[in-house]
């Protein structure tokens, strides 16, 4: 395993971590309970880790990618109702990130929201018209570094570190009305969607196909999914606590996607500020360019068809016609006026209810030795992997209930 | 041909197609069998493309899908099956089988630039 | 499945005017962040115009939703909407809404 290759990717998993969602819900869950939430972001994330490397390990030993494995291993029906189900949520978690760069790049520049986020939506059809795969996911998740300034600002503000060690440990918070328990269900629910969205699997795992991962690419797929999503997780917890330390004292609960760079602002003015909002621009970009493709990889591998960038847009027509489309929808969703925030909480419990769809195929492909040989599941991955399959299915039980009862979190 | 047997449900239908030079061109929609009651049954053909899957979806599920995909479906006989492992590889090219032709109706499309490719 | 979130979240306009009202306090406390800040010369010129035009228009979108957009409620939200960008003015309003909140919840 190269040296380099293995720092790129950890980095590239790093920066691409955060996306306008966890934005959103991490700086909100802050500032309404502290840091009582910090247990559900490294849950959700050893979580992320554990499919996340299933999905590398099969598209390496079994080149197969998800959605042949879902087709073929939940049938027709389930896998098509899987499709439709996450076709929508990740168009609407596309139109969020859209709606959410339009929003940066208003508040970098000062020009209009609308013309930044078709502009932005251009950039992002050249971007994938024109590079290659490894271009596309290392030139977004790089750039997505600067989000490294929240961990920094973090330090800045001296936090109370006593209390957000605390964090680590489950609990629920004593004391909460009904209300607030339900919202604090809410915020759970919703940290563990937005670190585990399905989008983030697809990606990755057509990834591996894409740049033609084997067996010798194991280690580089283990020490991408732990030490690259675990660094990443750092940012979300920092984005938490810098929350919970400077805006729930002033009874703000982030509303404008914009508030969370006040987080870099308030320790170093201007160049913090500017770099935060650098950090959000790319995170945020790159990760709707991964929304689009893993739609065009889902509808392509469902039926078929050629796939991929590492073909040319002409080589591979079906599948470039059916990113395009999903940009041109998501950017339509993002025109009807519909606010950035809102839909990145539609994405987040859109999403959790496909999840468990998602990932019972990686969960019985991975451990299937006919496929994997040797590779198959072990007794932890095994272990793990079930654990985490009944959490995601009771999280997305609880999830649309919890929604409706705490009107998004907001009571 | 694979050597031994084949599971016609969990090895084959549903599993990704792909030619001779590698290249992806469809799913095994559903398998054809002929033979009658009391009689061997043996496959004859796959079938590939969403009308050979018309019968198990219901209508609203197919009208989607037709708008999608389309509703057109391909006969590969079964004597063009080489090779069965995570995916099925047929003899020839998808082009012999008719199985290429929505490609290149959509290839026609789009403009034949773009594209870089990444240093090796 | 998103027409259906959308109509739903329709109901219960009792909660939803109390999640009006919470939304609305955070956000002139946001804006008061935004121009605290802006006067210590911590921000750029397009970030804190950008951010202070959304939060206005927020506001005045969230007054709208409410079931009386005349009435206690609603005004001290137009008012936090129409206080110019002054951190002062804008946390008196923010505390206001606080106490609108505190008074809904209590009832």
């Amino acid at each position: 395993m190269k040296i380099t290759e293995l720092t790129l990717g950890i980095l590239t998993a790093v920066g691409g971590f955060v996306d306008v969602s966890e934005l959103v819900f991490m700086a909100q869950a802050g500032s309404r309970f502290q840091y009582a939430l910090v247990w559900v972001i490294v849950v959700a994330t050893v979580g992320m880790m554990v499919f996340g490397e299933m999905s590398g390990r099969v598209a390496a030993i079994a080149k197969q990618p998800v959605f042949n494995m879902m087709r073929h291993r939940l049938g027709l029906n389930l896998g098509l109702v899987t499709l439709i189900a996450s076709l929508i949520s990740n168009t609407i978690t596309c139109a969020a990130e859209i709606g959410g760069v339009g929003i940066v790049l208003h508040l970098l520049t000062g020009f209009g929201l609308v013309p930044m986020a078709i502009a932005a939506t251009f950039v992002f059809v050249a971007t994938i018209w024109l590079l290659p795969f490894k271009w596309i996911e290392r030139t977004y998740g790089l750039l997505g570094l600067f989000m490294v300034v929240f961990a920094v600002a973090l330090v800045a503000i001296e936090p109370p570190w006593g209390e957000i060690v605390k964090g680590l440990v489950p609990q629920v918070p004593a004391g909460l009305s009904t209300t607030e328990l339900l919202t604090y269900g809410y915020f759970a629910v919703a940290i563990v969607s937005a670190v585990m969205f399905p989008y983030e699997s697809y990606f990755y795992s057509s990834g591996a196909i894409e740049e033609k991962w084997s067996e010798k690419d194991l280690g580089l797929n283990r020490l991408t999914t732990t030490v690259g999503f675990g660094l990443g997780s750092l940012l979300g917890i920092a984005i938490l606590a810098s929350s919970a330390q400077l805006f729930g004292p002033q009874g703000i609960s982030p509303e404008l996607p914009g508030t969370t760079a006040l987080e870099a602002a308030i320790p170093f003015g201007r160049v913090g500020l500017l770099l935060a909002l650098l950090g959000m621009l790319f995170a945020i970009a790159g990760a709707a360019i991964e929304t689009c493709l893993s739609n065009a990889y889902s509808i392509s591998q469902f039926f078929g068809w050629r796939w991929g960038r590492h073909l040319k847009p002409h080589q591979a027509p079906r599948f470039t016609f059916a990113w395009l489309a999903v940009f041109a929808i998501a950017l339509a969703i993002v025109l009807t006026g519909i606010e950035p925030v809102a839909l990145a909480e539609y994405a987040v419990v859109a999403s959790i209810l496909v999840l468990p769809l998602t990932y019972l195929p990686i969960l019985l492909l991975a451990g299937d030795r006919s496929y994997m040989r040797e590779h198959a599941n072990g007794r932890i991955a095994k272990t793990l992997g079930w654990a985490y399959y009944a959490l995601i299915v009771v999280a997305a039980l609880g999830a649309l209930p919890l929604y409706l009862l705490t009107e998004g979190g907001k009571l | 041909m694979t050597i031994g047997r084949v599971r016609l449900l969990t090895q084959l239908r549903d599993v990704q197609i792909v030619d001779r030079d590698d290249r992806d061109c469809g799913i095994v929609d559903d398998v054809e069998l002929q033979g009658g009651p009391g009689e061997g049954l043996r496959v004859t053909a796959i079938l590939v493309g969403p009308g050979a899957y018309r019968a198990r979806l219901p209508r609203w599920a197919m009208r989607l899908v037709a708008l999608i995909a389309g509703d057109r479906m391909v006969r590969v006989p079964w004597g063009e099956v080489a090779y069965i492992s995570s995916t099925v590889q047929l003899a020839q090219t998808a082009q012999a089988y008719g199985l290429a032709e929505a490609e290149e109706r959509a290839r026609r499309l789009l403009p034949g630039i773009g594209g870089i490719d990444a240093p090796q | 499945m998103l027409l259906a979130m959308l109509l739903v979240t329709g109901c219960g306009q009792a909660s939803s005017d109390l999640a009006v009202i919470k939304t609305a306090r955070s956000l002139a406390a946001e804006r008061a962040l935004v121009a605290k800040l802006d006067e210590e010369g911590k921000l750029r010129r397009a970030y804190a115009g950008g951010m202070q035009r959304a939060g206005v228009q927020q506001l005045l979108s969230g007054r709208n939703a409410l079931s009386q957009p005349e009435g206690a409620a609603g005004q001290a939200i137009g008012a936090a909407a129409a206080v110019r960008d002054e951190a002062g003015a804008l946390r008196a309003a923010a505390l206001q809404l606080a106490r609108i909140e505190a008074q809904r919840e209590n009832h």
